[in-house]
């Protein structure tokens, strides 16, 4: 699964690149299970390149929230162009997930958390 | 003829006749009054009947004369009139009286329009209602007028019961014809549904450029979740998908926070060989009720913006189509559960009939259970005999005495053909008048061409009826009864069901004698 990882303020904002269906679901989890086993406590998913999210990635998402919420954690995803967000308003998942319209918007919301 | 004989005749042939000349309910009762007012030579006559609660009278029609050259139209109800004013309500008698023991028996009463004659209309213990004839010139009741009424009392109270009871029967027949017509338009059968939402989801397809998807929905009141459509699945898919909330390939859990649901089981998704999936849930109101998925199995099939703005729409349809098959489906069991009281309440119309769709469901169900028939055969024949004769409802021409309309399976079945049952269901009402060698009504359908339903339902209810006997002919004992099915063997009713009628009659004519006798207790 192609992407970056970076530290802004104590959040930790790992970008990712590309479509996550069900093939690049299982990379997807370990780096999500990795990342969440470190030492962060603060978890941004930046989702400004990836042009497509189906119901796994969905489920990956809802998991990692679920996890951070169970840890105390905060966890949320931003910068979701109009397909990602648009799946995410078709599956309902709105109402679950921290949603940020951009980076620097999410960096500040889980910093002040 | 006997001289009062034929005098009784002259007085109650006018208003009998009234049943089989006039089919209107209104008009029956003005045809009645005129008759009444020919006798009386009194101005006015009001015809009070008990009201539904017993305790009070309700006018159901007037009749005021003017004069010897004819009859004034009847004064409608004050409900009916034009309201043109003071003259109307003037003109009207009261529309309620209050109903007291007093009114059992014929006697004089005030009213704001001087004294009037009250003729009680009886039948047996039943106070139909009384009649009103006056305004009296004095307050005695002159002997001609009391003389003239007394004898024409009974065909009175026969006439305006009868008419009143066929009069509520049809007011139910057109109520529940409308809700036919509601019914139809809210028409989502099972099969239907299906195929609508099997188009829905090709048209889907197409529109996003996916490979293949499916609709799962699920039963009301339960967790599982089965496809109930779908395109171009690979073998197997179908029944190697779990979709179990608790286990299966979706996480629904996520519903229970207002959310929908996501995949949960990447390894099983990855062993279907889905590359992508999309999964929309339906919701109705806030309950979860289905999922609308569309599945690639290569790469290269993503979602674009402008393709999902139209997987919501779908998925809106799809949702709505659910609700109304929902709706129907709630519909038709309120709607079938009002045909079965419709013919409980023919029942009652003769004392020998007490009971008889009961009765003939019984029978025709130890018969059917005795045939080995399925769980949804068993349910539709015994559904079939409980609403058999509610075409009867419909029933308004006699000639001679009461005639069975030959037409009344064809009514009955066609009140339940677009209702989402088993086809036993209008099959066996319409044909239970078939005989097995053809010659039976009232289409003349013959051997397995009439459903077994049918079979049966006609083989219970000559049992039932013969079983209970008339006023003309005796109950047939059960040696009897055996005689007659072994000689209409083969003719009238089918071999195999006699056969086995024929096994079980020791169990079946006590239970029939059994009911018979508790009801004459």
């Amino acid at each position: 699964m192609e992407h970056t990882l970076d530290t802004h303020d104590g959040v930790t904002v790992v970008a990712l690149k590309g479509d996550i269906d069900v093939s690049k679901a299982p990379a997807l989890r370990d780096l999500l299970g990795q990342v969440m086993d470190g030492s962060s406590t603060r978890v941004l998913l930046d989702l400004t390149d990836v042009e497509f999210l189906d119901s796994s990635g969905l489920g990956l998402l809802v998991t990692a929230h679920r996890r951070a919420a169970d840890s105390g954690w905060a966890f949320g995803v931003a910068g979701a162009g109009s397909s990602v967000s648009r799946v995410f308003e078709l599956t309902r998942t709105t109402r679950l997930l921290r949603i940020f319209v951009s980076r620097q918007e999410g960096v500040d919301a889980l910093r002040a958390l | 003829m006997l001289r009062g004989a034929r005098e009784a005749d002259d007085e109650w042939r006018p208003i009998l006749d009234v049943l089989s000349t006039e089919p209107v309910y209104e008009r029956r009762l003005d045809a009645v009054l005129a008759r009444v007012s020919e006798l009386s030579q009194l101005p006015e006559c009001h015809l009070y009947l008990t009201a539904e609660d017993g305790d009070r009278f309700h006018l159901e029609r007037s009749r005021r004369s003017h004069g010897a050259r004819g009859a004034a139209p009847a004064v409608p109800r004050f409900d009916q009139m034009d309201g043109s004013g003071v003259d109307d309500m003037a003109a009207s008698a009261s529309l309620d009286l209050a109903q007291t023991e007093e009114d059992r028996t014929d006697r004089t009463v005030s009213t704001l329009r001087g004294r009037f004659f009250s003729l009680a209309l009886s039948c047996g213990d039943e106070l139909i209602g009384v009649l009103h004839v006056g305004p009296l010139a004095r307050d005695e009741v002159p002997t001609k007028l009391r003389r003239h009424l007394e004898a024409i009392r009974f065909p009175l109270a026969l006439v305006v019961r009868q008419a009143r009871h066929e009069h509520t029967v049809n007011d139910r027949l057109a109520a529940l014809s409308a809700r036919v017509e509601v019914g139809r338009r809210l028409q989502v059968s099972a099969l239907d549904l299906d195929r609508f939402v099997e188009l829905l989801l090709d048209l889907a397809l197409k529109a996003t450029h996916t490979e293949a998807g499916f609709v799962a929905i699920g039963e009301p009141g339960s967790d599982l979740l089965a496809i109930r459509a779908q395109v171009n699945l690979p073998a197997g898919f179908v029944e190697q998908t779990d979709l179990s909330p608790a286990t299966g390939l979706f996480d629904w859990s996520p519903a229970a926070e207002g959310g929908g649901l996501v995949l949960r089981d990447f390894d099983a998704a990855t062993r279907l060989g889905i590359r992508s999936l999309l999964a929309v849930p339906l919701f109705e109101e806030s309950e979860p009720v289905g999922i609308f998925a569309l599945v690639n199995f290569s790469a290269g099939g993503t979602f674009q913006a402008e393709n999902l703005e139209l997987l919501a729409t779908f998925s809106e349809q799809i949702t709505l189509m659910l609700h109304n098959g929902r709706l129907f489906q709630h519909f038709a069991e309120r709607y079938i559960d009002t045909i079965k009281g419709l013919a409980r309440s023919l029942d009652v119309r003769r004392a020998h009939t007490h009971g008889h769709h009961d009765k003939v469901a019984h029978a025709a169900a130890t018969i059917g259970q005795e045939l080995s028939l399925s769980p949804v055969e068993f349910e539709a024949v015994r559904d079939a005999a409980l609403i058999h004769d509610v075409g009867m409802a419909g029933i308004v021409k006699f000639e001679g005495g009461f005639q069975a309309d030959l037409e009344h399976p064809t009514v009955g079945a066609s009140l339940v053909e677009h209702l989402p049952l088993h086809p036993w269901v209008a099959g066996s009402v319409a044909t239970h008048h078939e005989w097995f060698d053809g010659w039976g009504s009232p289409v003349g359908l013959k051997g397995d061409d009439i459903p077994l339903g049918g079979r049966i339902l006609a083989l219970a209810v000559f049992l039932v009826e013969m079983a209970a006997g008339d006023p003309v002919r005796p109950a047939w004992p059960p040696e009897r009864l055996a005689e007659e099915l072994e000689r209409r063997r083969g003719s009238q009713f089918d071999p195999d069901v006699v056969a086995v009628a024929l096994r079980l009659m020791p169990q079946l004519a006590r239970e029939l004698q059994g009911s018979t006798t508790n009801e004459e207790n």
